[in-house]
């Protein structure tokens, strides 16, 4: 596929070419103090010249000394909040005298472009794919939406405070998942975008764009573009074994430490890409004839997750971290054949207490070293 | 009469070994009881042991005007009787019989005395009724667990 | 966008969505537990393996997961025993004939059945736990034949709470299979056996080595019970326990279900005890 190259000021044609051809462009801008993702419809509802410092517990935007369009990690969000979101609504029961009919609720038709997917989100969402579209059933509104979706994909040109993509093996190079995948490229004489299309779809859209063929200094300078941020990952985590590491220890005390600092929030599940765990909602309307089934988000970290007859099987914090950990480093392999984890650390970030999964899973792999 | 015939069917027996079992039959003898019959009542003094070889024994607890109630039932290979072998030698329940049932007893009073003079061999039967008392307490503790209520 | 049509790996369904089933029959085995007895609207009868289990929707106030309690060769007729925990099974409870209820399924893997042919089986149950085996008594029956020793054990609370007891009767009568019944606390009525079901298990005929044994009631029970079958030789991978949790999709999507690595509404509900007792020994797991 060729790589071309555009320039800064001709950026804004990407956004014409997916508007013509029917998308809703989803990406990030600035709302609220924080990078979230959105739909924008131009450059200038990109996040112009922002970059992020994040560290367990802490998120702050601060301005960069340069007008980079994508010169930050990732914020809360996720691409998840497009491809399953928090809350839609299944299906109707009406009833009439006596007999019920369940009507299956219509799927809303969804042409997305998500405009600046991360390494670690592109690994999000395959993994996603797995659980949604993996086997037997099929989630019907994530399949509609992957279906008739386009994805313009990110080299990172920062690593974040958290970020720990190289361990987990899924960045921050893009590599496949993506139609199209751009590197900003910002040198004292030039600001521009390297191209490339990863399906005939992104061939399609790259064919439009006003540039020129990418040389070898440009691919060069890309590769150095992804080096240094490969080199600068803010946490490392070393994943050799975490599977019989973590199940052989389900009783370690570590677990009782971390129960101490942990609230139980459900932040951590809300802003991991990975996680998919849903309940149902009923209601009625007033006049008692029509009933709605909806599924919303849900996290293993409540109380009531667990309920069996009205009583939590996991009553303590501590099985609910545990349940938590052990599920997106350890079982999720046996699941779905890889880790739960791409290592975007956002987990760490969002954590009121800036409880860090990599420090939980070295101190574990820590004491068993020390026994053994 | 030969205990060798029951003797794998039997927990108590089965434990013992073959000098053991020799004594055991010298002071054994049959019963038989027909359904609803009393094997031993409340109160009284414990000079028998028994293993029951057919039918159920039910352990009872009586109070006055009330029907007595069962509060656990022994099965053919059982042992009835464990207050036997320790001071002050006295039933704590009732024993009925439920169902005609045949059990072996033994003489109480003679194994007790063979355990004084012989230290190995009230150690051998000791270890047999504490086995067997551990056994009772584990399946009390699960039944007082009562499972099956609605939480 | 190909890669998300690659992973689709059938039609599109509509998994979520319930058929209406209306009862034709209701009634108390015990104080709290009711078996309905249900008819499809549609006409479509609902096979299924004992062990399965469907998931149960009332009008506005929720779905809950529950066994499947009638004969596997019976399929035109749904047969739900449901006991009254909480606040659907409660209005479960409260149905009348010619109620409607929403059904999907069946779900889940059952009684392995075929496992135990040529073999002596041993069914063990506690409390509620017989509606889940009694459709494995049923398909026994019907193909006897096929089985070695066949034997159940069954405790309940107290001699109020026993349920099915004109099937209790009529197992009972049979000369080609044992039965035991024992409760946890008597009352003046009541000439049977008091105690748990393990007192029971020196009474039954299996030969240890060759048995499969089916297990199904309060988890403690079920450990207490696979433990002494382990002690008279059966190997756990012969023991199957039912291992119940929180469910809420039934279709491998809300995560609820999760013991381990398995997903109980598709894994499970049954397992080798093999397979589960390293499990079950974790406090909250």
């Amino acid at each position: 596929m060729s790589q071309v190259v555009v320039d800064r000021g001709d950026i804004g044609t990407l956004f014409e070419i997916l508007a013509s051809d029917g998308y809703t462009i989803l990406g990030p801008r600035v709302r609220d103090e924080a990078i979230v993702y959105d739909q924008v419809r131009g450059v200038d509802d990109l996040p112009i010249g922002w970059t992020d410092e994040q560290e367990g517990g802490a998120y702050r935007l601060v301005a960069r000394d340069d007008q980079a369009l994508f010169g930050y990690a990732v914020g809360q969000h996720s691409w998840k909040k497009f491809l399953f979101p928090p809350r839609t609504t299944l299906l109707e029961v009406k009833r009439d005298n006596g007999s019920l009919e369940f009507v299956q609720h219509e799927v809303p038709e969804t042409r997305y472009a998500f405009l600046g997917v991360r390494a670690c989100e592109l690994a999000a969402i395959a993994i996603q794919d797995k659980v949604f579209l993996g086997s037997g059933e099929v989630d019907h509104t994530y399949q509609t939406a992957r279906r008739d979706g386009f994805t313009v994909a990110i080299n990172c040109m920062v690593a974040g405070g958290t970020c720990f993509c190289v361990s987990m093996g899924t960045g921050p190079r893009c590599t496949s998942g993506y139609d199209l995948v751009l590197t900003e490229v910002i040198d004292s004489d030039r600001h521009e975008f390297v191209f490339e299309a990863g399906t005939e779809a992104g061939q399609s859209v790259v064919q439009r764009l006003p540039g020129r063929v990418a040389s070898d200094h440009d691919v060069v300078r890309v590769d150095r573009i992804v080096e240094t941020t490969a080199a600068s990952m803010g946490r490392s985590m070393d994943n050799t074994g975490v599977k019989e590491l973590l199940l052989a220890n389900l009783e370690h005390p570590r677990w009782d430490d971390v129960a101490e600092r942990c609230l139980a929030c459900t932040n951590c599940t809300l802003v991991c890409p990975t996680c998919f765990c849903s309940t149902i909602e009923d209601s009625v309307t007033l006049d008692g004839e029509v009933a709605t089934r909806s599924r919303r988000w849900d996290s293993c970290f409540t109380f009531d997750f667990s309920n069996l007859h009205g009583v939590p099987v996991r009553s303590t914090t501590k099985s609910r971290y545990r349940q938590w950990m052990t599920h997106k480093l350890a079982t999720w392999y046996d699941q779905f054949g890889s880790s739960g984890c791409v290592g975007c650390g956002r987990c760490i970030t969002w954590c009121p207490v800036g409880i860090d999964i990599t420090a939980e899973v070295a101190a574990i792999r820590a004491s068993q070293e020390v026994t053994a | 009469m030969n205990l060798r015939s029951i003797r794998e069917k039997s927990e108590l027996l089965t434990r013992l070994s073959n000098t053991e079992l020799d004594l055991f039959e010298s002071v054994s003898s049959k019963v038989q009881l027909a359904d609803g019959e009393i094997l031993f009542e409340e109160g009284g003094v414990a000079d028998s042991f028994f293993t029951i070889v057919s039918g159920r024994i039910g352990l009872e607890l009586t109070s006055p005007g009330r029907a007595p109630v069962s509060i656990q039932t022994l099965g053919p290979g059982e042992l009835v009787g464990v207050s036997w072998f320790f001071d002050p030698y006295r039933w704590n329940w009732r024993a009925r019989a439920l169902g005609d049932t045949h059990l072996v007893a033994f003489d109480a009073v003679a194994i007790r005395q063979k355990c004084e003079v012989d230290r190995d061999l009230a150690l051998e039967v000791l270890g047999v009724v504490a086995e067997e008392a551990v056994r009772r307490l584990h399946r009390t503790r699960i039944q007082l667990l009562d499972l099956y209520r609605s939480s | 966008m190909t890669v998300a049509n690659s992973m689709v790996s059938g039609p599109v369904t509509e998994a979520m969505l319930p058929r209406p089933f209306r009862v034709i029959s209701h009634r108390f085995e015990t104080p709290d537990t009711v078996t309905l007895e249900l008819e499809p609207d549609d006409g479509a009868d609902l096979s299924f393996a004992p062990g399965q289990f469907t998931m149960l929707y009332v009008f506005g106030v929720g779905e809950v997961p529950i066994s499947i309690s009638g004969d596997p060769h019976r399929p035109e007729i749904l047969v739900h025993t449901v006991r009254s925990v909480g606040a659907v099974t409660a209005a479960i409870a409260g149905l009348g004939i010619g109620d409607r209820v929403g059904i999907r399924g069946p779900y889940g893997v059952g009684w392995p059945v075929g496992h135990a042919e040529g073999r002596d089986l041993v069914v063990v149950a506690g409390g509620i736990g017989l509606a889940p085996l009694r459709p494995v008594v049923y398909d026994v029956i019907a193909r006897r034949d096929r089985f070695g020793a066949v034997s159940i054990v069954y405790g309940s609370r107290s001699p109020i709470d026993l349920m099915f007891q004109e099937e209790l009767h009529s197992w009972r009568s049979r000369f080609d299979l044992q039965i035991e019944v024992t409760v946890d606390r008597s009352d003046e009525s009541w000439f049977g056996d008091v105690g748990v079901v393990t007192g029971l298990l020196p009474r039954i005929p299996f030969d240890p080595e060759r048995a499969v044994a089916m297990l199904c009631g309060p988890e403690i029970m079920m450990k207490v019970v696979a433990n002494e079958l382990e002690t008279r030789g059966v190997a756990p991978e012969n023991v199957y326990v039912s291992v119940e949790r929180n469910m809420k999709c039934a279709i491998r999507f809300c995560g609820h279900c999760q013991f381990g690595s398995d997903f109980l509404c598709r894994d499970g509900p049954v397992l080798a005890y093999a397979q589960v007792s390293d499990r079950l020994r974790v406090p909250e797991l």
